[in-house]
């Protein structure tokens, strides 16, 4: 089964929620999809043992069969081509600007003189490696991340999501947002647990990405973070519109202190492990 | 020598729009002549790349320097390929723009 955490607002505790779930049950591929700011393996302090380069494939022209036609450079719904045509004894040229390519091949197919091939272009890094949960039980992890100054977060996820493993429980750490890296990280998921704070902010961005995971035909759980702040409007919202409030973390000193040092939520307070351990019960019947 | 100069409308007195690839209108103005014409800015609403088509529009019409308030580094790429001059201006106007360029009074970027 495979279940992501995602949230619309950021920082409500969505790696909270997946460590700590991580660490609960047996037999679980974690895969951190928050690509451009990975931190599981703060919580989870995994072992690395190996890694790889995410590559992006971006159009390579080869001039000496590129006639300057422009095809490519009209066709580029982004613009990352640039078709400088011959001129006054100048040989034409064209110019990629790897920071709008997304890589969709679209140049390469279409190319009437086949002068376009692809090449790799490494974007980020994925990470593999071995954690431990509350039983002693090995969790495999992967993680990416995204180059700085890199802006395509989608190609390193897919590659991350290309190692889930069906037969385990796959718990998928989302990014924040409701915009393509969700989306990609969320696609396909069993299930999607929302974490939220009960406060504006969190039920505004929490109210779009219910939205999104409708349009995704993904049943969805909520869980507040931080209860006891703000007010009674998220839990209407769910009760509204027939989505189940799987659990509320109170808002107290000693979750932020342990948090903020590292600890997960469950090593902490070990009670909560009983919450997680038999919050999948009731999502597992709603996502068979 | 023909120049570029991204405009707020399409006329003199137009102000240098404050950006070169979603600019509204370009303008060119021949320097001997005083001649000017302008084009429409179809690149502005592009999500993405507009000032690399804007800067492809500028090599087409065979200008030879642009006059503009700012232009990007990837705008400034695909004029450096044809060595097209990029000098800052002011807000000013289109045609204070192209008489501060006669008088040689504009500052050279690349």
């Amino acid at each position: 089964m495979i279940i992501a955490i995602a949230s619309g607002k950021g920082g409500t505790g969505k790696t909270t929620v997946a460590t700590s779930l991580a660490l609960s049950l047996p037999d679980v591929q974690y895969l951190d999809c928050d690509v451009e700011a990975p931190n599981s393996h703060i919580f989870l302090s995994p072992e690395f043992t190996g890694e790889k380069d995410a590559v992006l494939y971006v159009p390579e022209v080869d001039e000496s069969l590129c006639d300057s036609c422009g095809i490519c450079q009209q066709i580029c719904e982004f613009n990352a081509l640039a078709v400088i045509p011959g001129m006054n004894g100048n040989s034409g040229k064209v110019l990629r600007f790897d920071s709008l390519c997304h890589g969709c091949g679209a140049c390469t197919t279409l190319c009437p003189r086949r002068a376009i091939r692809e090449v790799p272009r490494t974007i980020g890094v994925i990470q593999f490696g071995q954690a431990m949960n509350q039983a002693g039980e090995s969790i495999e992890v992967i993680t990416g991340s995204l180059n700085a100054g890199e802006s395509l977060a989608p190609p390193v996820i897919r590659e991350i999501k290309s190692y889930t493993n069906p037969d385990k429980t796959v718990i998928i750490d989302a990014p924040p947002g409701t915009s393509c890296p969700v989306v990609t990280s969320i696609a396909g998921a069993d299930y999607c647990i929302l974490v939220t704070e009960p406060t504006l902010f969190g039920l505004h961005d929490l109210t779009l990405t219910v939205s999104l995971t409708r349009q995704l035909g993904i049943p969805v759980g909520v869980i507040i973070n931080r209860s006891g702040i703000g007010d009674f409007a998220t839990e209407e919202f769910c009760y509204k519109n027939d989505i189940p409030v799987l659990l509320k973390i109170p808002f107290r000193k000693d979750i932020a202190e342990a948090y903020a040092r590292g600890i997960p939520l469950v090593r902490r307070h070990p009670k909560y492990r009983t919450f997680f351990n038999t919050l999948l019960a009731p999502v597992s019947m709603e996502a068979d | 020598m023909k120049v570029c100069i991204p405009a707020t409308n399409e006329t003199p007195d137009a102000l240098v729009d404050s950006a070169f690839g979603r600019c509204k209108y370009l303008q060119f103005a021949d320097t001997q002549t005083e001649q000017l014409y302008y084009r429409e800015n179809t690149y502005r609403k592009e999500n993405s790349g507009a000032g690399t088509q804007v800067a492809q529009l500028v090599l087409s019409e065979g200008a030879e320097a642009v006059l503009s308030r700012e232009v990007g580094p990837k705008a400034a790429r695909v004029l450096g390929e044809r060595s097209v001059d990029i000098y800052s201006v002011g807000e000013i106007s289109v045609r204070d723009a192209v008489n501060h360029f006669k008088q040689g009074k504009l500052k050279l970027v690349t």
